[in-house]
């Protein structure tokens, strides 16, 4: 995980600088699938120069790895390249990758597939030097490799049974098959002599209208871009990539509309962009949310309307989750979304959910109240409820429900808080803890009700759950459940204040996930003990647990937000990642 | 030191002219502690026994270092109330302490007195009965006895609440005579009765022991023989005077320490040490691990390793920076989570550790270690290599064996095993098929 | 799989005392001799499967007595109508959900025991499950289980082997614990596997292959921890190995339903045919503690434990197998006669067991209890559970009961003789 993040990081620093055609120029039309690379020079750059790398080794997974068997291997290989190339294996993939570089497969995945690799050199010199560098090899290697000059200033090897390579001023094309490549870099080795009429014959990938489609809808000046042809797959893997019915209930409700909306796009595609302070990771797919069926259309906000309720305006936000799901609809159509192996689920969760809701049908009494909105927040929270603290520090959390019908829903609501609370004071009297009574005030004009210690527990080590003393209160249609009584003062004020609820237009979002960096490290850093321990445990010294942590909190810091959208466009949907940092 | 003079099998061992050698070293580490590693056996080796002896009974200073690791994850076990870092927290120690006997003797104390986490769900409560055992780790059985009967989680474990005047609950009584001091056959149902009645009223209230004397019963009671108006330490006090308590003792003693099935007369040998130093351990051990007895070929590669011996041995030996999870989970899978006993009667131990379910597991253990850092990096083989010069394959072998198994390698087996040596590829893949190979022998279950 | 090449325990016949007989200590042997003198049957290489029903069956659900208007009055809402019932007789019935079982009955291979309990019924869970375990409702002893006991009484269990499986539990179920003999757990058979060594294939072959030799070395001192230790590693290797072709060569001889029961008793299945000398199976189904909405909870459980026994039987049969195989299942309770106010059943008492095979005495064995004459608003129990345990061990495993179970039970008879 941590390392994740490092490697993530790493990713983040990188600026890019400019953008120059789309490499997927040099491939041919029918690709099943593509990446391209813009400009990664920049980024090996940007990683360089930060001194990520020696930063990297200097923690205890970077000397870790240097002290495996297979990583002293690769550093040996290493060392061997460099030599024989005359450059630093960053430099050699700055020259040979830094620039446009276009990777295609063709064919049916079944069977064996072929790939073209195309590049655009843009470092002249280093090229040279190392074409010049190349030739003995070449030599040395006659009787498995034939050298050719098909044209001026290229050089064509062909190796038997693996493909060919073509070396140009300032290109290279590999291609396991060599007609294919030949179309390749017959039309490069035309441009760069200077010969137009053959250009024309050449239909690059780039121009494919379901490339296009995607490639469209990238972000800005991407440094990578991958395509794949869904409906090229369709062939081989039987009629669809993912099956049409999940035996997840959660899955389904979380990503069963994007993953439809995917299999029945042509294509999708994935674009990753980095600027100064902020990356974006974008994944598309056309289509029309129209077409859906009514199960998965509920998934999405309906049209026109913005859908995913912002994040309340609390100042402390660490982070959350918010969703916009037409829940009723997708629960009614569930035998058409799920494996028949999955139903009967739903039978034992309405009949464990009926223990805790006496009288009442989940489908008829309690989907029907409930609005589109769910939102579930993460914030500081205070102990003022207890005598002391608890061992693990969680954050206050509330789950903020939009209601239909509020005054129904925010009843039944308070049954199932009223009810819950009686099982778990029971639970709690079993195992010798203080039980809570529910008791209610009132703060800006709205009832809050509340489960309050008559004895408060005493003492550092609190159990976990002491983490949880229920609040809950109800604002215009927002029902407001929080595991703590400060927290839910905290949304109320945010809810009331005028104009709250003006958002400003913006696409609609089926779903929308943030977490600050800086706010989720003071939340973990409560705990700061608990993960030098985690750390001690692995293996290590105290000294190394100690900056382990350190790391792991100065990351966190450095990273402003994160967050994670999915879209809905009427030309499809997207999946966005966003990240900023300092 | 002053060598305890005695006669019989606890007479000191003489090393004769050969002299103390480092399979003897080794020999007294495996028992003694949890495991060897190679060094461990040569700085025994160099120092002798009586030096070691010493350092292994008398208590040395711990490392700062690895204090604060300890203190870190003790409160990360009371912060979590979890099983898993209590079991971590005794992990760390049993590996990384400089009093490794302390630590086997606290697990000793763990296994007699065995309480589980299962029914009293207290961290707290779980450290402090494991402060209490470490306390009185090589100190005063009879002294552990009664404080014992006041710990809050024995209280829980047993029941103490529900034992009350007119309704007396015999489960701790029990469990004194039968598991904690005496053993079955010395004690009748009515002495379990009426011993009942005498810890009447030991309750525990905020986590803490309290006489309730309402609920105790002051009446006349007959226990083991003696009649008076007895209280719990009174019952406590008659049964550490019977002999067989003593005799209970040695038993666990002798089976832990030195042979499977010691013979009535090594058992009374060792119990009337145990008598005449007043159920203080530490000179009882001392005179023990210095023995005859010990050091006999009988009492070699005698005991089937425990799963802490075999795994926390493994690690000692071969494996540079343990990880403590992964390794408490192994021990439960291979029947022995620290704080939570099967049974009031803890691990019986010996054969019952081994099934084939268990087997396997060993031996998936052996190759996980040889073949992934999933319970911590191997160490560096090439420098051993290089250090111990293990040109060949037999060196290899000889080497690894050593270090490894307790008993001298089998002719037929080593054969087997150079062979097995000589048809790698490569010195890397040979040491490390090679220890795979040994970590699965029946051999390497045997300490 | 030709039967008569299996190795399997005579534990009564006389060669098989003769030949154990030196190893065993007098008072089982007087025991084992008993019981052949009392001319027990010959029980060689018979299989019992216990299926547990965890949880508090709703055993008048189960086994419905149709017949008498109590029950309707008692179940307004979770009563089944009497033109759903699956008759047995003119009194009980099947639950609708019992079509196999029902089937099976037809084919004289059920034998339905009513009113099984015991004194004092305990309606904890915990505590219940605990006495049918160990069989001892009169003291809180949990060392050992009943069928580990009767292991105890197997000197080819004492010396090793797999005389018993547990499948699919977390922990071995106490039922099975003993203090003498090992029962593996098998938690899930992709777990019981040797990991292969370091290296390239071939040097995992010669890695295992060495293994292999060295642990079949004889030991020097025989019957020491060094030959217990070869002896075991042996043993595991060789049925490790044998898990493993089992795996490869068992063809289902019947479809299994998707179910998590099915899919134990389909193992089971596959263990017997790959004939790995198992005389003991155990595996449970749990979920039966059904306070509210009973009825669809209930039914699912009913036809998975119906379906999952009929595909066993069926697979077996195919195999040649279902002769030497009798499934009994129990649970810790049944429950109170009248349904609560959240359309469930709360902790009862007294209830059926059912025992499956072609080895039974089929049909319905003892009255209904009487649905007025309660104790505590709970069934009567008029068979003691430990009678269904001693025809299980005596009349169709052949261990003497006896001993296993502290004092001398009348069988019911549910055994073919």
């Amino acid at each position: 995980m941590r390392r994740l993040f490092v490697s993530l990081c790493t990713v983040c620093l990188i600026t890019m600088a400019c953008r120059a055609g789309d490499p997927a120029e040099m491939l041919p039309t029918g690709a099943i699938a593509s990446i391209q690379l813009n400009n990664l020079a920049s980024l090996i750059d940007r990683v360089e120069k930060a001194g990520l790398i020696e930063a990297f080794y200097s923690t205890p997974q970077g000397i870790e790895l240097l002290k495996r068997p297979d990583f002293k291997k690769a550093l040996a290989v290493k060392a061997i390249v460099e030599q024989q190339t005359g450059m630093p294996v960053l430099e050699l993939a700055k020259t040979l990758a830094g620039g446009e570089v276009a990777l295609g497969m063709y064919g049916k995945l079944a069977a064996q597939p072929e790939f073209i690799l195309a590049a655009r050199i843009k470092n002249r010199d280093q090229w040279d030097q190392f074409r010049k560098r190349l030739q003995p090899f070449l030599d040395l290697a006659e009787g498995q490799v034939s050298l050719s000059s098909p044209a001026k200033g290229v050089t064509l090897v062909s190796i038997q049974k693996v493909g060919s390579i073509a070396l140009g001023n300032d290109w290279l094309v590999a291609g396991t098959q060599a007609a294919a490549a030949q179309s390749v870099w017959q039309r490069l080795a035309n441009d760069q002599n200077g010969i137009d009429a053959a250009k024309n014959t050449f239909k690059a990938l780039a121009a494919d209208p379901d490339y296009q489609s995607v490639r469209k809808q990238s972000g800005d000046q991407p440094v990578i871009t991958a395509y794949l042809a869904t409906k090229a797959l369709k062939g081989p893997l039987g009629n669809r990539l993912i099956p049409s019915k999940m035996d997840n209930p959660l899955a389904s409700l979380w990503f069963g509309g994007l993953v439809e909306m995917a299999a029945r796009s042509p294509a999708v595609g994935a674009s990753l962009t980095v600027r100064d302070n902020d990356f974006d990771l974008r994944v598309v797919a056309p289509g029309e949310l129209g077409k859906l069926d009514a199960g998965r259309r509920a998934l999405f906000p309906p049209d026109g309307k913005p859908g995913t309720i912002p994040f309340p305006a609390i100042p402390t936000l660490i982070g959350g989750i918010s969703f916009d799901r037409d829940i009723a609809t997708w629960y009614t159509n569930r035998e058409q979304l799920l494996e028949s192996n999955a139903l009967p689920g739903f039978d034992q969760f309405e009949t464990g959910l009926a223990n805790i809701l006496p009288g009442k049908d989940f489908a008829k009494d309690v989907l029907s109240v409930l609005g589109r909105g769910i939102t579930v927040v993460a914030a500081p929270q205070d102990y003022s409820h207890l005598d002391g603290t608890p061992g693990v520090k969680l954050p206050g959390f509330a789950v903020i429900i939009d209601l239909a019908k509020p005054k129904e829903g925010a009843n039944l609501l308070n049954l199932f808080l009223q009810t819950l609370s009686a099982i778990l004071n029971i639970e709690a009297g079993q195992q010798g803890r203080q039980p809570w009574v529910m008791t209610s005030e009132t703060h800006q004009g709205v009832q809050v009700t509340f489960a309050d210690y008559l004895n408060k527990p005493k003492g550092k080590d609190l159990p976990v759950v002491n983490n949880f003393t229920p609040a809950a209160a109800l604002v215009g249609n927002k029902y407001l459940l929080c595991s703590s009584k400060g927290l839910c003062k905290q949304l109320i004020d945010a809810y009331t204040k005028p104009g709250s609820d003006a958002s400003t237009p913006q696409p609609a979002k089926a779903e929308d996930w943030a977490v600050s960096g800086p706010r989720l490290a003071d939340a973990l850093m409560l705990n700061r003990g608990l993960l030098e321990a985690g750390g001690i445990k692995n293996g290590r010294t105290e000294q190394q647990a100690k900056e382990e942590v350190q790391v792991l909190e100065n990351a966190l810091r450095k990273v402003e937000k994160v967050r994670l959208g999915s879209l809905s466009h009427p030309w499809g949907i997207e999946v966005r990642l966003e990240g900023s940092w300092k | 030191m002053i060598p305890t003079v005695s006669a019989g099998p606890l007479a000191p061992h003489d090393f004769g002219p050969a002299g103390w050698s480092p399979a003897d070293a080794a020999h007294l580490l495996r028992r003694a502690q949890y495991g060897a590693s190679a060094l461990d056996i040569n700085r025994a080796h160099k120092a002798g026994p009586l030096a070691t002896l010493e350092r292994l009974c008398v208590p040395q200073p711990e490392e700062p270092q690895f204090e604060r690791e300890s203190a870190l994850l003790r409160q990360t076990a009371l912060d979590t109330g979890s099983t898993t870092n209590l079991q971590a927290w005794w992990l760390h120690r049993m590996l990384h302490s400089a009093n490794p006997l302390v630590e086997k003797m606290t697990f000793l104390w763990h296994n007699l007195f065995a309480t589980s986490n299962d029914k009293v769900k207290d961290a707290a409560l779980m450290l402090a009965q494991n402060d209490l055992f470490r306390a009185q780790a090589l100190g005063d059985y009879a002294r552990l006895l009664h404080q014992i009967a006041r710990d809050p989680a024995m209280l829980i474990w047993l029941d103490g609440n529900a034992n009350r005047r007119r309704h007396p609950n015999e489960n701790f009584a029990r469990e004194v005579m039968e598991l904690f001091s005496l053993g079955v056959g010395n004690y009748t149902e009515k002495d379990i009765q009426e011993a009942a009645r005498c810890f009447t009223g030991w309750h525990m209230r905020d986590g803490e022991f309290w006489f309730n004397d309402i609920q105790h019963d002051t009446g006349s009671k007959t226990v083991l023989g003696s009649t008076g108006k007895f209280d719990g330490d009174a019952v406590i006090d008659i049964c550490l005077n019977q002999p067989a308590c003593p005799r209970f003792i040695a038993i666990r003693l002798l089976k832990t320490f030195v042979i499977p099935e010691p013979d009535s007369k090594t058992i009374q040998a060792v119990a009337d040490s145990i008598t005449k130093n007043k159920f203080i351990l530490r000179p009882v051990l001392r005179e023990l691990l210095a023995s005859r007895l010990f050091f006999s070929p009988q009492t070699r590669a005698a005991i089937i390793k425990s799963p802490l011996d075999l795994v926390l041995g493994t690690q000692r030996a071969l494996v540079s920076a343990p990880k403590l999870e992964p390794t408490a989970k192994c021990l439960d899978d291979l029947g022995q989570a620290l704080f939570m006993p099967p049974t009031v009667k803890g691990w019986e131990g010996g054969r019952l550790w081994i099934s084939s379910t268990t087997y396997l597991l060993r031996a998936n253990f052996a190759t996980e270690i040889s073949t992934q850092p999933k319970y911590g990096p191997l160490i560096d083989l090439d420098a051993q290599s290089s250090q111990h010069q293990l040109d060949t394959p037999a060196q290899a072998v000889d080497h690894y064996a050593r270090l490894l198994l307790a008993a001298e390698l089998d002719a037929k087996l080593k054969t087997r095993l150079v062979s097995l040596a000589s048809s790698a590829d490569s010195p890397g893949n040979r040491d490390r098929g090679l220890l795979h190979l040994l970590l699965a022998l029946p051999e390497y279950q045997l300490m | 799989m030709a039967g008569n090449r299996r190795i399997f325990l005579t534990r009564c016949g006389t060669a098989g005392v003769a030949s154990v007989g030196v190893s065993m200590p007098g008072i089982w042997r007087s025991a084992v001799n008993a019981a052949g003198l009392l001319g027990m049957p010959n029980t060689k290489g018979r299989v019992l499967v216990v299926v547990e029903m965890a949880g508090g069956n709703d055993g008048l659900n189960t086994v419905i007595p149709f017949a008498d208007d109590t029950y309707y009055k008692a179940r307004p809402v979770l009563a089944v109508p009497k033109d759903r019932v699956l008759k047995l007789n003119s009194a009980v019935a099947l639950h609708p959900k019992l079509g196999d079982l029902r089937t099976l009955f037809d084919d004289s291979q059920v034998a339905v025991i009513q009113g099984v309990g015991y004194p004092k019924p305990d309606r904890s869970h915990f505590r219940s499950m605990d006495i049918w375990h160990t069989a001892r409702p009169e003291s809180v002893d949990l060392r050992d289980g009943w069928l580990g006991r009767a292991l105890e009484r197997d000197p080819k269990a004492l010396a090793g082997g797999v005389p018993a499986l547990a499948l699919g539990s977390e922990k071995l179920p106490l039922a099975l614990l003993s203090g003498r003999v090992n029962v593996p757990n098998v938690q899930s058979m992709d777990a019981y596997k040797l990991l292969p060594g370091p290296g390239d294939q071939s040097a995992q072959a010669r890695a295992k292959q060495t293994l292999r030799e060295v642990v079949a070395l004889k030991a020097t001192e025989a019957g020491g921890e060094l030959d217990f230790l070869r002896r075991t590693a042996d043993v595991t290797l060789t049925s490790v190995d044998r898990l493993g072709e089992v795996a490869k060569a068992y063809k289902s001889g019947a479809t299994y339903p998707e179910t998590g029961l099915a899919r134990k008793l389909q193992v089971v299945a596959r263990l017997i045919a790959g004939d790995m000398g198992t005389q003991i199976f155990y595996v449970s189904l749990g979920g039966f503690d059904t306070h509210s909405r009973q009825q669809p909870v209930h039914e699912l459980l009913l036809a998975e434990l119906s379906g999952a026994i009929a595909a066993f039987l069926k697979d077996l049969k195919s195999h040649k197998l279902a002769d030497r195989v009798m499934v009994a299942t129990f649970s810790e309770f049944g429950r109170r006669v009248d349904e609560n106010g959240s359309l469930g059943t709360d902790h009862g008492a007294a209830s059926q067991m059912f025992c499956i095979g072609p080895g039974v005495k089929p049909g319905v064995t003892g009255a209904h209890p009487s649905l007025t004459d309660l104790v505590d608003g709970d069934l009567k129990h008029h068979t003691d559970f430990r009678q269904v345990y001693a025809a299980l061990l005596q009349n169709w495993l052949g261990y003497p009961a006896e001993p296993v179970l502290g004092k001398g039970f009348q069988p019911v008879d549910c055994v073919k003789g």
